[in-house]
């Protein structure tokens, strides 16, 4: 039955308000609508074999449909997707047929080319709702996501951040600009960065968009020369960035890190400390490689899953809270250690004086926060072993993990290139100094040698690379070069001088000051926000007052890192997230034991002074 | 509260694009003229002068350059002047910074006692009163002057006694014409100027240098960036081949009073400022600007500073002993090529 007026109106409004299409521009659903026809079968008619070609996708919006395995019904539903397996090409799986008169929409999976491409969240609904079907004790799924109670609240604050958006540059502009101590340009900085920063605080659009707010205005408003306000997207880090973001695409797309994980699994001993130590290891290989503790949190947290589950802990147990622990810190809390674990320490290498800057590069990096990841790693330890201890004893897992990589089989080509560029960009860091080669641009030719063997497709580089950070990043550094042509990091070096005399002079109680005023910010300002306004001004301040900027900003991004409340983490707002269904740690327990951590990294920096001078770097 | 939202954020929007507005409004307005190319070595010097000056002053800056020298036909520099008036008209700056004698003859003439354009000239070898400027109530301005006396102190320390004759060669453009009338009234003594040689194709160019041998004891080149290939063909000639082919063949040697001279390799150059013309043209801004003056409040000025160009090579060909005291100028400025 093809569509009548009225039904298409019907459809039109209805297909924004489906599962998967709710994200959608309006302009790719007004290109699939022509595409999607209605359908109305009758009880006892099919609506598809097994066996049939897979072209349709389908939505039931009134009737019941049942899902058959020969004779045998195992899902029957009254709303949602059928046909779910069209999505990748092939054929039905199961008989699918009408238990009472259903009304149908039929998609043609040809037609939603577009919108999977520009929205990868929708094949995950669609996979969900495949999931779905076979899980006998499911839950329902709500139809709309919306949070009546939160959203009323969440647009009050951002009306309320709005308004400040206005007030309060319209303030500064009015305070400054009678006043003799800033010229003009310097001025519009102020005006315009307080705009910004109130944008960043209220978290009003994503972190990256006032970063082009800024950039645009000081271009319009000729607050500097344009290579100055653009000098961060010709920067050596927006380039190494950009190919750490491709390598790292290419590492997870391939399975060679998921492959990794289940390989140092099936190998650790098994008892509940080693799979512990085992969990904090691949934390500690995993995190110089991928380059967001999102990703690193989205990989392990499955692995994590499947490892609860086969071990037999109790449901939040000590145990299982133990273990999700393990994964929880060691992929997120060696962050600051390894310069590509993090994409603010990028913007942090950035922010360095150019001197400073070519002595920090990855070993050296590493190697100067050596004796802050070693602290970390033995309280970690030590306090993981008093909090969690527990006398359950895990079942095996071996075989599960057995099977898992038998299921990936043979190492596959794309492993091994990924594998290869892995293995150039590291044999480039440790060769440096004979090839000489700058380390940004080796990594452009092994970002060009994945591009060019297709190892990284078109479509890979665009997804699997961050471009908004990128902006964030380009934008960040031409803010600072920026701050620096008008003149205000020297206006606040003079102010702040006596944070200076401090630094300089008593830098144990410097560190304590400096730890309670990130900590405060941190519970109204988000962590990247943090990271640029501290790096902002306090490496210029550092590299005044002699002491090296690469310890403060390494310092801000240990201290950064602090949360108390899960909202002033997004990785553990998103490791919450990813596990809320399976329950298996005890969230309390997570957070008390984070407290300690955050203690940890205190005493870190502390135990760091002593070592950090003896390398000669403080 | 959806729409308050967005009411709010069409609010932060209106309030930008009116403080932009108001901003880029309020900014008093250049316009920074020029005759030449912007890869002309003695223009991107002007511009440096300008930059230093004008570097975070609040000002809203235009720059047209007019690309005379590599189109020195008549026609064609009409036709750029008319744009640049049509532009200028456009965009209707508070001042007009006008660079060499073309932008003065073609573009700033026009501006002479203009309501609300203040004309402020640079780089001009002409007199005031070639273009009006000296009855003009806003007009200023800084006259370009080859540093005459500088450049007879140092051929003094490279020119033996007896050895004192001085051909000038350039070409045949209007400036040439101005700096021929000023070498004319000029006194050279110890020096002889024995011709003043205004060359139109790079045949005469090749037949002088080949001559000069005979008549002088130094060629002195001003201008040759408008000297056509040849009588049939009149396209001009690649200013670094002309200083080439006059470095290989001239058997005596040849300075200059530009700074390009040496950049296109020659040897020496005891040049004018071209720093000082952008830098001072931008302060007269300023003080026109801040002070609201009228042009007339501000005196018309002459270049007092001039800058050394050397090429090592071109002295050791020579065989040139330069005082040190002027190779360390030279190369103190940045200004001495290996």
């Amino acid at each position: 039955m093809t569509l009548n007026n009225s039904a298409e109106f019907n459809i039109s409004d209805r297909i924004k308000t489906l599962p998967g299409f709710r994200k959608c521009r309006n302009i790719d659903l007004a290109k699939i609508i022509p595409f999607i026809s209605f359908k109305e079968i009758e009880s006892d008619e099919y609506l598809y074999k097994a066996g049939e070609k897979s072209e349709n996708l389908f939505f039931l919006i009134e009737g019941k449909i049942g899902l058959f395995s020969g004779k045998e019904i195992f899902d029957e539903i009254s709303y949602g997707y059928l046909g779910e397996e069209s999505i990748d090409e092939g054929s039905y799986k199961v008989d699918v047929k009408a238990l009472s008169k259903s009304k149908i929409i039929i998609i043609p999976v040809n037609s939603l080319s577009m919108i999977m491409d520009v929205n990868p969240e929708f094949k995950s609904e669609i996979y969900s709702s495949m999931i779905n079907h076979y899980i006998k004790d499911k839950k329902e799924r709500p139809i709309s996501r919306t949070n009546e109670i939160e959203k009323p609240l969440r647009n009050l604050h951002k009306i309320i951040g709005w308004l400040f958006t206005i007030i309060v540059p319209a303030v500064i502009y009015w305070t400054v600009s009678s006043s003799d101590i800033f010229e003009w340009n310097c001025k519009i900085f102020l005006t315009i960065f307080s705009a910004a920063i109130t944008m960043w605080i209220f978290d009003l659009l994503d972190e990256f968009i006032p970063c082009v707010f800024v950039i645009a205005s000081f271009l319009i408003l000729n607050v500097a020369p344009p290579e100055k306000i653009l000098s961060g997207f010709m920067s050596d880090e927006f380039f190494l960035v950009l190919s750490i973001f491709g390598i790292a695409s290419v590492l997870i797309s391939s399975g060679l890190t998921y492959r990794f994980v289940l390989f140092v699994l099936k190998y650790t001993p098994q008892s509940q400390f080693w799979y512990s130590i085992a969990l904090l290891f691949l934390g500690g290989i995993i995190t110089p490689i991928i380059p967001s503790a999102n990703a690193r949190i989205i990989l392990v947290t499955p692995i994590l899953k499947d490892m609860n589950e086969i071990l037999g802990y109790k449901e939040a147990g000590k145990a299982s809270t133990g273990l999700s622990s393990a994964a929880f810190h060691g992929f997120t809390l060696f962050s600051s250690v390894f310069l590509s674990s993090k994409t603010a320490n990028f913007v942090v290498l950035g922010l360095l004086p150019e001197q400073i800057k070519d002595q920090f590069y990855w070993i050296s990096w590493f190697i100067a926060a050596l004796a802050t990841g070693i602290i970390l790693l033995f309280f970690y330890v030590c306090f993981a072993l008093l909090f969690f201890r527990s006398s359950e004893v895990p079942r095996s897992s071996r075989k599960q993990i057995e099977k898992q990589l038998k299921v990936l089989g043979p190492v596959t080509a794309a492993e091994k290139f990924a594998l290869l560029g892995v293995l150039i960009f590291i044999i480039g860091i440790f060769t440096s100094s004979i090839h000489k080669i700058q380390l940004p641009w080796l990594s452009i030719a092994i970002l060009y040698f994945l591009l060019s063997f297709n190892i990284l497709s078109k479509k890979d580089f665009r997804s699997g690379i961050d471009w908004a950070f990128l902006f964030y990043l380009g934008g960040l550094i031409g803010i600072v070069k920026v701050m620096s042509f008008v003149g205000f990091d020297n206006y606040i070096s003079t102010k702040l001088s006596w944070l200076g005399i401090y630094m300089r002079e008593n830098f144990t109680e410097f560190i304590l000051v400096f730890y309670i005023i990130i900590i405060i910010t941190r519970f109204v300002v988000p962590n990247n926000v943090v990271i640029a306004i501290f790096a902002v001004i306090f490496i210029p301040l550092s590299e005044a007052n002699g002491i090296n900027p690469w310890i403060i900003g390494n310092i801000i991004l240990l201290f950064s890192d602090h949360w108390f409340f899960p909202y002033q983490c997004t990785y553990y707002t998103l490791f919450r997230n990813l596990s809320k269904d399976n329950n298996f740690y005890n969230q309390k327990t997570m957070i008390k034991f984070n407290i300690i951590i955050n203690i940890v990294r205190v005493l870190a920096v502390y135990g760091s002074i002593f070592y950090w001078r003896m390398l000669g770097i403080l | 509260m959806k729409n308050i939202e967005k009411f709010i954020i069409l609010l932060f929007l209106i309030c930008f694009i009116l403080f932009a507005l108001h901003i880029n409004l309020s900014k008093p307005r250049i316009f920074i003229l020029h005759s030449y190319a912007k890869d002309f070595s003695w223009v991107n010097d002007i511009n440096i002068g300008i930059d230093r000056v004008l570097n975070k002053k609040p000002y809203a800056v235009k720059w047209f350059y007019m690309d005379t020298k590599k189109h020195p036909d008549e026609n064609y520099k009409k036709r750029i002047g008319k744009d640049a008036i049509k532009v200028i008209n456009q965009w209707n700056p508070d001042i007009l910074i006008a660079f060499d004698d073309n932008a003065q003859e073609y573009v700033a003439k026009y501006y002479i006692d203009h309501p609300k354009i203040k004309v402020i000239f640079a780089g001009m070898n002409a007199e005031p009163s070639q273009y009006n400027y000296d009855k003009a109530q806003n007009v200023t301005g800084i006259l370009e002057r080859i540093p005459l006396v500088a450049l007879k102190e140092m051929m003094e320390s490279i020119l033996p006694e007896g050895n004192r004759k001085i051909i000038h060669l350039s070409d045949a453009s209007e400036t040439s014409k101005f700096v021929c009338n000023e070498f004319q009234k000029y006194d050279w003594s110890p020096f002889e100027l024995v011709e003043d040689r205004m060359c139109k194709t790079f045949d005469d160019w090749k037949g002088t240098v080949a001559e000069s041998k005979n008549k002088a004891d130094i060629i002195f080149i001003t201008h040759y960036h408008t000297i056509a290939k040849s009588r049939t063909d009149s396209s001009i000639m690649q200013p670094q081949k002309i200083i080439e082919w006059t470095d290989n063949n001239s058997k005596i040697p040849a300075i200059s009073t530009f700074n390009f001279f040496v950049a296109d390799g020659g040897m020496l150059a005891v040049g004018v400022s071209a720093y000082e013309q952008g830098e001072e043209t931008v302060k007269m801004a300023i003080d026109i600007i801040e002070n609201k003056k009228k042009g007339k409040d501000i005196p018309i000025k002459k270049n007092e500073f001039y800058v050394l160009f050397m090429r090592k090579s071109g002295l050791e060909k020579h065989n040139m002993k330069i005082p040190p005291i002027y190779e360390q100028f030279a190369r103190a400025l940045n200004n001495y090529f290996e």
